[in-house]
């Protein structure tokens, strides 16, 4: 009797474990017309991995590549950045004059729709740069400097800056335009829309956000109107995936569920390149990796050991071991991808009989420093490992610390509480190279974002300030050449490497190009094609 | 009963009380700046701060936990920094999908449990018995992430089974709102299809997370039962003649499971907050990882509402659990 009934409840686990396997399955039904709903909507539509949904698809909102995914997509700038390249071109506006290094004036594109069908107008890029200013969010260091912003007439808009700023420009290009009539309708207790902006867009992008289903999907969709027209081989739809771990996106793009990525891959390089269905592209970046030098702080207020960690540092080997090939050794802090490098100064090299001798000259003698790292940033913990064995050669006791990054940001707010060392990932968020060295190494940022080496040279400041002035060409080159070598000079970080940047992407679209900045995972989705 | 639930809910408001205040001294302990983050990485001293005063965050930390408390009397949670959305809304829409993967694991794994511990238990040293305690150290060795991560690469990358993740595919639209659970939800509706879809779904995160799990109750559920089966009055009922499902079903189960239920209890406050890996892996929607996120980028008042939201839940299981003593052991009362 028991025999039976335990042979009963077996029989009916596996039978429910049965049933399960084959509602799992499906039926070949279900499977067949799931196939072909794929097949009348795949050329057209593009699907794209993110790993974090955007917390918001507000213009104002680009403080990370997932964010920036969507709301450069759906809102267009008044100057665009040129695909590649740090280069600008016009785009809301047709054209733009520079009078003097704090005067802008754009002559607005007729022709172009909202979403909601109003026209661009200079009113409508006077409400979106006031918008941007008026509360702060990742743009206001963009905007900070505008003094005023005004209509001169219907399609003239003028912006007048508080102080001289030649590289403003690459600010321009970072501002996204936004429908005012549409965001006046949504907006709630005078929040300029914000709440609603985090889920809606109006811009005059070719696409715009479509649906979404919270930390699941997003999709845009072709705006019909889109002021530079639509050809047969376009991308209708972008679905947007959300898919949190990186081994699964990796796996996803394989089978050909998502056609792009946005995770680094250098790991994973083998696996896709054995994928014919995936092209994998290689670009050098604008981006630097660097151990700041707490330049306040003993041993690094000493030149002389800034200058021995310099030389003892294994480049090749980061290069090689971290980064498998797929990066370069810096030659100063500036990536010679911007068209301002300093192509005279040379690559780091390592030396450690140098490094030895800078050692003994200093009368620092053995020491212990302490480099803090980013959580989750397996690429600087290699970096470490590496800098750790080549300092306990010259007498210099690594320790590493991971932490996260806002505990990275606040112990940085003064040379007192930083450590010796920590490591920043310098990727440039707009082309303007001035910026790329001021925010780093200005002054004026010691204990802010970026400045935490604690660098403070009256001379180099001195030389920043003019390049951010001046709009003679040639003479911000001059002047950013003894910039970049005055850092170098100096040491006043560890320039370790500049990644490569390395993408793949499902080879039914041509067209797409790696873009340096949008923190490198960006599409312009407009200039995609199905086929050649 | 009347009573001792009076004094449970009386006990979940303390609770509450309680979670927040940690919460909100604990959040404003950490080396990590609020406003900063919400600012942006950029962002300049001066504005960090005007965002500071926006977010009310200038203020002293009692005033903005009276503010906090103020709003939750009238359903306020406040706003996420980051999205800009109610927190309320924000954490509802998680929940569900957490819900709905925690408690179908739960049950699935609660009767696979017991089955298998009854089964090694009354087979015991048998090659059965064997077979299940093999399954169950590996269950116990096995983190349920790793099973995750093996079965996805199997079932989802080589063999095209099961999808890689989410709660249903893009575009296909979620059953009407009832319980939030998309399996309840389909099947009210009548809509078949989508279920059925919807199961495709949870099956690889529910396999993960019920192999991962099941190991020990299936263990503990083996000992207890043996350890009935040695009592005097199983003898007793067996010398009486009674019959052996009788014996074991009526008597030394009953016995058996009540310290099952305790640990399930446990295990499902555990489970709750802590698939975030696997929420992770299959891109699951849920709580898990969104508390992971909130706490990565400081958002405070979701972190407080998640945390609290968490605590509520523990002691809504803790109760079910008391009270499910009594409806399987009368000899149990409630004071």
């Amino acid at each position: 009797m028991q025999k039976k009934q335990m042979k009963r409840l077996i029989s009916i686990i596996l039978a429910a474990v049965m049933i399960m396997m084959m509602t799992a399955c499906g039926s070949s039904d279900e499977k067949e017309s799931e196939k072909e709903e794929s097949v009348t909507s795949e050329d057209r539509t593009f699907t794209a991995a993110l790993g974090v949904m955007p917390s918001s698809f507000d213009p104002t909102n680009l403080a990370g590549a997932g964010d920036m995914n969507a709301s450069r997509t759906c809102y267009e700038p008044l100057v665009e950045e040129v695909r590649g390249t740090t280069e600008l071109e016009p785009w809301l506006a047709e054209s733009y004059e520079v009078p003097d290094a704090k005067t802008y004036i754009f002559k607005i594109r007729e022709g172009v729709k909202f979403a909601d069908g109003t026209d661009l107008n200079a009113e409508a890029v006077v409400y979106s740069y006031e918008r941007a200013m008026a509360f702060v969010s990742s743009i206001s260091t963009l905007v900070q400097e505008i003094e005023s912003v005004e209509a001169t007439d219907d399609m003239t808009v003028t912006i007048r800056l508080k102080s001289d700023n030649s590289g403003f420009l690459y600010n321009v290009a970072k501002i996204g335009i936004i429908s005012p009539t549409w965001c006046k309708e949504n907006e709630k207790d005078g929040d300029w829309a914000q709440e609603y902006c985090a889920r809606h867009t109006c811009g005059t992008g070719a696409y715009q956000v479509s649906g979404f289903e919270e930390d699941q999907y997003y999709t845009m969709s072709k705006f019909d109107d889109y002021w530079q027209g639509w050809k047969d081989n376009q991308i209708e739809t972008i679905q947007t995936l959300i898919v949190k771990d990186n081994a699964t996106q990796i796996q996803m793009l394989n089978s050909g569920e998502v056609d792009k990525l946005q995770i680094p891959i250098t790991e994973n390089l083998d696996i896709l390149e054995a994928n014919d269905k995936i092209d994998v592209l290689t670009s050098e970046s604008l981006q630097t990796n660097i151990f700041t030098f707490n330049t306040q702080k003993a041993p690094f207020d000493n030149p002389l050991v800034r200058q021995a960690v310099t030389l003892a540092m294994d480049y090749e080997g980061v290069k090689n071991n971290v980064y498998n090939g797929k990066a370069t050794v810096p030659t100063g802090f500036m990536p010679a991808t911007f068209a301002e490098h300093n192509d005279e100064i040379p690559a780091q090299s390592q030396d450690l009989e140098k490094a030895k001798e800078l050692m003994e000259q200093s009368g620092v003698g053995e020491c212990t420093v302490s480099v803090h790292l980013c959580e989750g940033s397996d690429d600087q913990v290699q970096m470490a490992q590496i800098l750790q064995a080549n300092l306990a050669e010259i007498g210099i006791t690594l320790e590493i610390k991971v932490m996260p990054w806002l505990s990275m940001v606040e112990e940085n707010a003064s040379p007192d509480t930083a450590p010796e060392m920590s490591a920043l990932n310098m990727g440039a968020f707009t082309g303007d190279s001035v910026f790329y060295l001021k925010q780093n190494f200005h002054s004026m940022y010691s204990g802010q974002p970026y400045n935490w080496s604690f660098y403070e040279n009256a001379e180099f400041d001195e030389v920043i300030d003019k390049a951010t002035a001046t709009v003679d060409a040639a003479e911000k080159q001059e002047l950013l050449n003894q910039a970049q070598q005055i850092l170098v000079n100096d040491c006043a970080a560890l320039f370790i490497t500049s990644p490569d940047s390395v993408e793949a992407i499902n080879n039914l679209y041509k067209g797409f190009q790696i873009h340096p900045l949008d923190y490198y995972y960006s599409i312009r989705f407009y200039q995609l094609t199905v086929g050649e | 009963m009347a009573k001792f639930l009076a004094k449970r809910i009386a006990s979940l408001i303390l609770v509450v009380i309680g979670i927040t205040l940690i919460v909100f001294i604990a959040t404003h302990c950490l080396p990590a700046d609020p406003a900063r983050a919400a600012a942006g990485p950029s962002a300049s001293a001066e504005q960090v701060e005007q965002k500071r005063a926006e977010l009310g965050l200038d203020q002293p930390v009692y005033k903005q936990y009276l503010n906090y408390i103020k709003g939750l009397l009238s359903l306020d949670m406040g706003k996420s920094y980051q999205s800009k959305q109610p927190v309320l809304t924000e954490i509802s829409k998680r929940l569900a999908a957490t819900m709905e993967l925690t408690l179908l694991s739960l049950i699935v794994f609660f009767v696979i449990a017991l089955v298998m511990g009854s089964i090694a238990a009354l087979k015991r040293n048998r090659w059965i018995d064997n077979l299940i305690r093999f399954f169950s150290v590996a269950s116990m060795a096995v983190p349920p992430y790793w099973l995750a991560l093996v079965l996805q690469y199997f079932l989802y990358y080589k063999c095209q089974l099961f999808p890689a993740g989410y709660r249903l595919p893009v575009g296909v639209m979620a059953p009407e709102t009832v319980t939030g659970f998309y399996l309840l939800d389909s099947a009210f509706q009548g809509d078949w299809a989508l279920f059925a879809l919807s199961a495709k779904h949870l099956f690889l995160p529910v396999l993960s997370l019920v192999l991962g799990y099941c190991g020990i109750t299936t263990r503990m559920m083996r000992t207890q039962l043996l350890q009935e089966l040695r009592q005097d009055y199983v003898r007793t009922a067996r010398s009486k003649g009674l019959p052996e499902h009788t014996v074991v079903g009526r008597h030394a189960m009953k016995n058996a499971i009540s310290p099952i239920l305790t640990m399930l209890g446990m295990q499902a406050g555990g489970m709750i907050g802590g698939t975030v890996l696997i929420e992770k892996i299959f891109s699951w929607p849920g709580l898990g990882s969104y508390a992971l996120e909130s706490i990565l980028s400081m958002d405070l008042l979701v972190i407080a509402g998640i945390t609290m939201v968490m605590a509520i839940i523990f002691v809504l299981i803790n109760l079910v659990v008391d009270i499910s003593y009594v409806l399987i052991d009368s000899r149990v009362r409630l004071s």
